[in-house]
């Protein structure tokens, strides 16, 4: 498992294709850091206009860990597209270029062949995560310092100190890191459907927004399915950032999360062993 | 004698199509087994069904005596094989591509035997260069040496020469011919060339819409009984009477004045020759039309 697995990771960042979701990262964080550089100081005080009439605010407002806050919450709805750019391409991707036939006619069996894909797409996943994590929290940090964050909401404010805010960054990126192994899953699951990689990728976006829509619209029969959508618990991660933190909520979204996961894992590769290779 | 491969019954549709139909092969050990057939005749989906990569709708298979279905894992262990295209990975060099392979082979395969088996496909000294500057003939060999790699017993090879130029041709079937003669290597390979068949095939098996035609050495298969034979002379008018109440008259074709058409075996072209001669028949030249492709042509015309 381990050498095929290695090999399949090899494959992956051989490619330069891959390096393009490190790029645009590393391209969007640099955009919104260097938009606080130079106007973010205007930008909080629009924002927290509400709050400044009533509170008398002092300190680094704008430090690092809001700077990050802000990237990710840009960030973290484009990040299965950059997902499902490897996940998407790694079984249709070889059905296109004709080496998944090579692949199959050797000692593999597909069951393995699916876990072991879908194990180094979790890698790929794991390092944009903390990729994402070094440009956004740790670079953010270097350059604006640290400092109590404000964790605006729609209707109040959540005072967190700057000494109660690491780890909840720590438990936010390994939450995402699990709602980025349900995409990778969707993937998965959409590229063994296909013979080439442009539609599991464009498929996995379009479910994904799709979905990301129905779960922010506030409408009755809406709001019966929200609960059964994953799209509703990829965002779990900001209750990390809530004071209290929400546990038992964001225990059931990991859960179902997980559930989504092996489901589509297990539909993955019951299809996948009853699939001709025609391609 | 052992036999290598073996498939009873094979049948498989896509939709309504059906693909392959009730087919049997028998490959022996050390034969160049050859399937023939034109392009759609159901070859590929015949290979792919014999590797896994497509499930028959019913019929069994057995690869070295072992029902293929109960033992698959194990039995692709000695098989090497290359399907229609030589696809492998262009963003890898050519020893990354045959490490790879040799890695999922299921065999420890050392770097000597890798550097042997490009040397032996004649890649040495390219095998640092990514694939996609490598030549389509290029290709073909790197794909040739993927299946070699892990030296089975079993070579499968799918049109291996196609779209080559003829020097490719020639390297690739030479190289199938070494295979054979000095590896002792069991090889099916499938083209819709007969010449390509009859060059590198012991044996072959001849598909049409899926169906067996004919099946055998191929020695039998392209020398059938009867052959189109053309003697063409200076004009001689009285040919026709020369023929005429001889044995020879069940055999024409068409009589012209420099040109007779016989259909007859091909063993009695020295007799006629001779008969004709002692007539005082002006003889310009004799050739046999047992041309292949005109034959497998025949065999295969719905």
């Amino acid at each position: 498992m381990i050498k095929p697995l290695s090999l399949e990771l090899y494959k992956i960042f051989k490619r330069p294709r891959t390096y393009i979701s490190f790029g645009l990262v590393t391209a969007i964080a640099l955009v919104i850091q260097l938009a606080m550089c130079s106007g973010g100081k205007e930008f909080l005080s629009f924002g927290m206009q509400g709050i400044t009439e009533q509170f008398a605010i002092q300190g680094n407002v704008l430090n690092g860990y809001l700077v990050a806050y802000i990237i990710l919450q840009s960030l973290l709805i484009h990040i299965p597209l950059l997902i499902a750019l490897v996940a998407g391409d790694s079984i249709a991707g070889e059905a296109n270029m004709g080496t998944l036939r090579l692949v199959l006619t050797k000692p593999i069996s597909r069951s393995r062949l699916v876990i072991i894909k879908f194990t180094a797409s979790i890698i790929y996943s794991l390092l944009l995560i903390i990729w994402l994590a070094v440009v956004a929290l740790f670079l953010s940090l270097f350059l604006f310092g640290k400092g109590d964050m404000i964790n605006m909401k729609s209707d109040t404010f959540i005072l967190l100190l700057q000494d109660d805010i690491m780890w909840r960054y720590f438990c936010a990126f390994a939450f995402a890191s699990l709602a980025m192994t349900t995409i990778v899953s969707l993937s998965l699951l959409l590229s063994a459907f296909a013979e080439n990689s442009i539609g599991p990728i464009m498929a996995t976006m379009a479910i994904v927004v799709v979905l990301t829509i129905l779960s922010n619209l506030e409408l009755p029969l809406f709001n019966l399915i929200k609960p059964y959508l994953f799209t509703t618990h990829m965002i779990g991660w900001k209750g990390f950032f809530d004071d209290p933190v929400p546990y038992k909520a964001i225990r059931n979204s990991a859960l179902v999360l997980s559930f989504y996961t092996l489901g589509l894992l297990l539909m993955t590769i019951i299809y996948f062993n009853k699939k001709d290779i025609k391609s | 004698m052992d036999i290598v491969l073996e498939a009873k019954g094979l049948n498989k549709s896509f939709g309504n199509q059906h693909a392959v139909i009730d087919l049997d092969i028998r490959v022996e050990k050390g034969q160049v087994y050859g399937l023939l057939g034109q392009n759609g005749a159901g070859k590929s989906t015949l290979i792919r069904m014999l590797l896994g990569l497509i499930f028959p709708d019913s019929g069994d298979i057995f690869l070295m005596g072992d029902q293929f279905n109960s033992k698959k894992r194990h039995l692709l262990k000695n098989i090497g094989a290359i399907i229609e295209r030589p696809d492998v990975y262009n963003y890898l060099d050519g020893f990354e591509n045959l490490n790879f392979f040799a890695t999922l082979s299921g065999h420890s395969v050392k770097k000597e035997r890798i550097y042997e088996v490009l040397k032996m496909v004649g890649l040495l000294g390219r095998e640092k260069d990514k694939v996609k500057t490598y030549s389509l003939g290029m290709k073909q060999r790197l794909g040739i040496a993927i299946a070699l790699v892990h030296d089975p017993a079993l070579l499968i090879l799918d049109e291996p020469t196609n779209g080559l130029d003829p020097q490719g041709i020639a390297d690739i079937r030479n190289l199938i011919l070494q295979l054979s003669k000095e590896h002792n290597k069991t090889i099916l390979l499938s083209s819709h060339l007969l010449h390509e068949v009859e060059q590198m095939a012991s044996h072959m098996l001849i598909i049409h819409k899926g169906k067996k035609i004919k099946e055998g050495l191929v020695r039998a298969i392209i020398q059938p009984e009867e052959s189109i034979v053309e003697i063409s002379m200076l004009i001689y008018l009285k040919i026709e009477d020369v023929i005429k109440n001889t044995p020879w008259e069940k055999h024409i074709v068409e009589i012209n004045p420099n040109k007779i058409v016989l259909k007859m075996n091909q063993t009695n072209i020295p007799y006629i020759n001779q008969f004709l001669v002692e007539k005082g028949v002006p003889i310009t030249g004799i050739h046999s039309e047992n041309s292949l492709e005109n034959y497998f042509l025949n065999l295969t015309n719905d």
